[in-house]
């Protein structure tokens, strides 16, 4: 039996859907982002500076599916870049999605910030103490030692270039997958966070 | 002349199969400890971050793409079936070049993960127009083979090199 083109090419695409579907099924993958959790601790901390009735202090953010989460708060104007904001938002009542001016309030509690760009874009400007870390370079020697300052407790900053930008995103995905459940995204990524005026830097660095 | 024809089909066609298996194996190969590091979660992001397929239909592509790229690259290897495994390893060229052209003509800003850490002829960082060059200068190799086999140490039949027409 002579099999004609179009039947070998079909034959090949259907082994490899076969061959597909079970490495799948055996080694799934990750794509969609799990809803932020709060830690105990901070959890009881925020209770106790936000008053019973609010509604974010009542309802923590892991009960939020993550894909219907809004930005913690409301739109930042450049006005928050003076600091006006009398009470920046508990770590522990935030969502997965943050916008700068709620990161700006984790910035200045010590919250670790990851920038998530390109090597290039970091080393031009970043976030003032930002480390670098991507989802290549997350297993080699740079990613290493910068998880290797960060607890699987502690709250965590990413961002990105925002817009299309889906790298803070992805490097989400990574960092759930071993552990982190402290995460924060800068949903309007890095441009945002410049427009608002906010401490940047620059040159060389990105490892502790 | 036809010898000469033949050891150039040979070689394009090893040195398209080393490609796609080592493209293969970028997209399938273990994370480290990190077990979310893995080639198919970096293969399924990139996918995704095309803002083409809906979600469904990327992990489909994650675990199908690789695997058929494995299967075509050994089969232009040992020599059997080359014009089927080289058609359909220009129909995946094609089908990312189109993906690659509707990534940069909606002005979006994306790295491409195609082939791991290897450079071809386009720098390392987002992607642009040199990638869909990259692409095109692959895609020759494997329509040549796709319409005259695959040269020396083809055992493809009917569909041998220079064989289309009937003698005579």
């Amino acid at each position: 039996m002579t099999l004609t083109i179009i039947q070998r090419v079909l034959a090949i695409v259907g082994l490899g859907v076969c061959i597909g579907a079970a490495d799948s099924w055996l080694r799934p993958v990750r794509l969609t982002l799990a809803p932020t959790v709060a830690s105990p601790a901070a959890a009881t901390r925020a209770d106790a500076s936000t008053p019973a009735s609010s509604p974010r202090g009542s309802t923590p953010a892991a009960s939020t599916p993550a894909a219907s989460m809004p930005a913690a708060s409301r739109t930042p104007t450049p006005s928050d870049a003076t600091g006006a904001s009398p009470s920046p938002p508990s770590e522990a009542a935030l969502g997965l999605m943050i916008d700068s001016r709620a990161a700006k309030g984790l910035l200045d509690q010590g919250v670790i910030f990851l920038d998530a760009r390109l090597r290039n874009e970091f080393d031009e400007k970043r976030i003032e103490g930002a480390y670098h870390l991507t989802t290549s370079t997350i297993s080699g020697p740079e990613g290493r030692k910068v998880l290797d300052t960060l607890s699987r407790e502690d709250p965590v900053v990413i961002y990105c270039g925002g817009g299309d930008c889906d790298a803070s995103k992805n490097l989400a995905v990574m960092l759930q997958g071993i552990g982190f459940t402290r995460l924060h995204i800068i949903e309007n990524g890095f441009p945002e966070w410049v427009a608002l005026g906010y401490p940047v830097e620059s040159g060389a660095g990105g490892t502790p | 002349m036809k010898g000469l024809l033949n050891t150039i089909l040979l070689l394009m066609r090893l040195a398209l199969a080393a490609l796609f298996l080592f493209a293969a194996w970028q997209k399938l190969k273990p994370g480290t400890d990190l077990v979310v590091d893995s080639g198919p979660q970096k293969f399924a992001q990139a996918i995704q971050g095309f803002r083409i397929l809906p979600e469904h239909l990327v992990y489909l592509a994650t675990g199908v793409i690789p695997w058929l790229e494995v299967l075509c690259a050994l089969l232009l290897i040992v020599g059997v079936w080359t014009r089927a495994a080289a058609w359909l390893l220009a129909l995946l060229l094609a089908g990312f070049t189109a993906a690659v052209v509707s990534v940069l003509l909606r002005g979006m800003s994306l790295t491409c993960g195609c082939f791991g850490d290897l450079t071809l002829l386009c720098p390392k960082g987002t992607m642009g127009w040199c990638k869909v060059a990259e692409n095109l200068l692959i895609l020759a190799p494997a329509l040549l083979i796709a319409r005259f086999g695959g040269g020396w140490l083809d055992w493809d039949r009917p569909a041998r090199p220079f064989a289309l027409r009937p003698p005579g």
